[in-house]
């Protein structure tokens, strides 16, 4: 199945928009187009300097993200860098540059403390944090490259599908760039591999983010893991994706690293209250949420 | 597919096909899941622990998971941490029928044909948190001890984990801890007048009201220490002690923070103060045997892993001395796998 949109806006910041933006479907049985109002989303991000000169090389980062979510949605996402000089250090150790565990009690305190103080819920309603290297991740060790990292922490219900906090004060996500990077071009890259391209690290960076924020701003859960009883696979996700593609909110590395343009299943037959069969109609249904 | 899936999935289609003697076809399944599947189910074994069985509201529950391979051959799993996306952590309450489950992931990229990580024979993980922190209604910081409550009801707490997530070549394995019961009962006068006077305390961070020439928010830390001395001395089980001296330490309010980066107020490092590890190893001791003394050494192995062996070889046979002994054994195995880093 192939999607086309017909009409793309560019975006004032700040604004949401009533202009139409039309969704058509080319496959032969499809409903007749949705025609939606835009809406757009207020997004604070804020970073360490060391990630802002990191994200100064990711020139599509942002565009990426916000096209897959308007393509998918009619929803737009405005990114608004209040803050690329975040004081790295603890509060308690101005040596120690590094992010704490979420895996601890003195961790997750720490991240839910940090949203408290810093994230303006009064002009951004969304929250992503681009922090650097993670104690969570191991910084002595490297077995070849058969490792996993944590890319990315999020207060979602991953396991109480389609669920947004509706506080904004509750909702963050923290993007743990200097580690992608680090973890992807030289830190554990196997001997018989090459490490990744800068092009395929922006590609990991914006599916991260694309799959945070999907859970942040819509509760979508993952592909196909999900503990929701009854299981997930069977009644979410059940729309489909272009030809060789992946579900973003899948875990899949080949579709992360070479694809710039996440991709969220869909039916395109989808409408506003429908059932949340697939990351389309949560998406639909979570429009209304600021 | 996730084994439960699987079997529901696959239970109805043979019902349907009329074979309804349930042994003959517990067999069938057996078959057709084979032997391997039931191998990595007896080879992991998940428990979860909250201490007791009854709570005020707001007390601390102390959640330890623990995941065991009770095999005799090394198990590879999935990340198992109370953030993974492969730990499902839910309580259920019973009068409100109403479910809170998990609130936090820590999402991973894994390289292809991953192999998961080892767990040795004999080996466990353990991994303990405060339950509030984790899951309940969204609570606020500025007001409130942890980031989310639980009301007073009757609750029955389950974990399940994916244990093969992600992991390349074997098939889809869900472990589950048996379901732990317990109650939150409303606060007496009392600790009605603890809670309180520690909420009090936590907001303390965020008030900008001036006392002299500082906001009162730069007594935190002080009058923080104070009050967990003299808890110490007087009632060293008191519940919140553990909290207060891992979460309660390094909290800090938006007016104190704002202090802290203008230079106007020191900077308060607990792992380097003599008096706050001196209190931590009193309330470790007293509390070893519960997931609360489990948590505090957790918390300590990051940035005092000089006293895992002597707190290990103290408290064998304690919850506390059995996170200690786990921390030693990372520790080791990290030591051993070192390699440098590439320039």
């Amino acid at each position: 199945m192939k999607c086309i949109q017909l009409d793309r806006w560019q975006l004032a910041a700040g604004t949401i928009l009533s202009l139409p933006v039309v969704f058509a479907c080319a496959q032969a049985d499809a409903a007749p187009p949705d025609v939606l109002d835009l809406v757009t989303d207020e997004v604070e991000t804020q970073s360490t300097f060391v990630d802002y000169t990191i994200l100064g090389h990711l020139y599509r980062l942002e565009d990426a993200v916000a096209g897959a979510f308007q393509h998918t949605a009619a929803i737009t996402l405005n990114f608004h860098d209040t803050n690329h000089d975040i004081d790295a250090s603890t509060p308690y150790n101005a040596s120690d540059p590094d992010w704490p565990d979420p895996n601890t009690q003195v961790g997750l305190t720490w991240y839910q403390n940090f949203s408290s103080n810093h994230h303006n819920t009064t002009d951004y309603p969304w929250f992503v944090v681009y922090a650097q290297h993670t104690v969570a991740n191991p910084s002595t060790e490297c077995r070849g490259g058969d490792i996993g990292y944590g890319i990315a922490f999020t207060h979602t219900l991953t396991n109480t599908p389609n669920y947004v906090w509706p506080n904004a004060e509750d909702r963050f996500s923290f993007v743990f760039l200097t580690d992608v990077q680090v973890y992807e071009q030289a830190y554990c890259v196997p001997p018989d591999h090459t490490p990744s391209s800068d092009e395929q690290v922006e590609n990991i960076v914006i599916h991260a983010l694309a799959h945070e924020y999907g859970h942040q701003r819509a509760g979508l859960t993952h592909y196909p893991y999900d503990f929701n009883p009854p299981r997930s696979t069977t009644i979410y996700h059940q729309g489909s994706v272009p030809s060789g593609r992946h579900d973003v909110m899948e875990y899949n590395d080949q579709e992360a690293s070479e694809h710039g343009d996440p991709v969220f299943d869909a039916t395109w037959n989808e409408r506003v209250g429908d059932p949340p069969s697939t990351c389309r109609a949560i998406l639909l249904n979570a429009r209304s949420i600021h | 597919m996730p084994f439960h899936q699987r079997f529901s999935s696959v239970a109805p289609g043979l019902a349907m096909k009329g074979l309804r003697d349930t042994r003959t076809a517990l067999l069938l399944l057996a078959l057709v899941m084979g032997p391997k599947l039931c191998l990595s189910q007896q080879q992991l074994l998940l428990t979860a622990d909250v201490g007791k069985s009854e709570f005020f509201e707001d007390e601390p529950i102390y959640l330890l998971v623990r995941l065991q391979n009770v095999g005799t051959d090394t198990a590879r799993t999935y990340f198992f941490n109370l953030v993974s996306p492969a730990l499902r952590v839910s309580v259920t309450r019973k009068q409100g029928s109403s479910q809170y489950v998990g609130g936090y992931v820590l999402d991973y990229r894994t390289p292809p044909a991953w192999a998961g990580q080892p767990l040795a024979p004999g080996a466990s993980v353990p991994k303990t948190m405060v339950l509030q922190s984790l899951m309940g209604e969204a609570s606020d910081l500025r007001a409130h001890l942890f980031a989310h409550q639980l009301p007073p009801d009757d609750y029955e707490l389950r974990v399940e984990f994916n244990a093969h997530l992600q992991l390349s070549g074997v098939p889809p394995l869900i472990v589950m801890a048996p379901p732990v019961a317990f109650r939150i009962r409303p606060r007496t006068v009392a600790e009605e007048a603890e809670v309180q006077q520690l909420e009090d305390l936590q907001r303390m961070g965020w008030d900008t009201t001036k006392v002299g020439r500082h906001p009162r928010a730069m007594s935190y830390h002080p009058s923080l220490i104070a009050m967990v001395n003299a808890m110490v001395h007087q009632r060293p089980d008191d519940p919140f002690l553990p909290f207060l001296l891992t979460s309660g330490m390094y909290l800090t309010g938006k007016t104190l923070e704002e202090q802290i980066v203008s230079g106007k107020a020191p900077r308060f490092d607990p792992d380097t103060s003599e008096l706050v590890t001196q209190l931590r190893l009193v309330v470790i001791g007293r509390q070893s045997r519960s997931s609360s003394g489990a948590l505090l050494v957790q918390e300590l192995s990051e940035r005092h892993p000089d006293q895992l062996s002597f707190l290990a070889t103290q408290l064998r046979g304690t919850a506390a001395g059995e996170m200690a002994q786990y921390q030693v054994e990372r520790n080791r195995h990290v030591q051993q796998i070192k390699q440098p880093r590439p320039r």
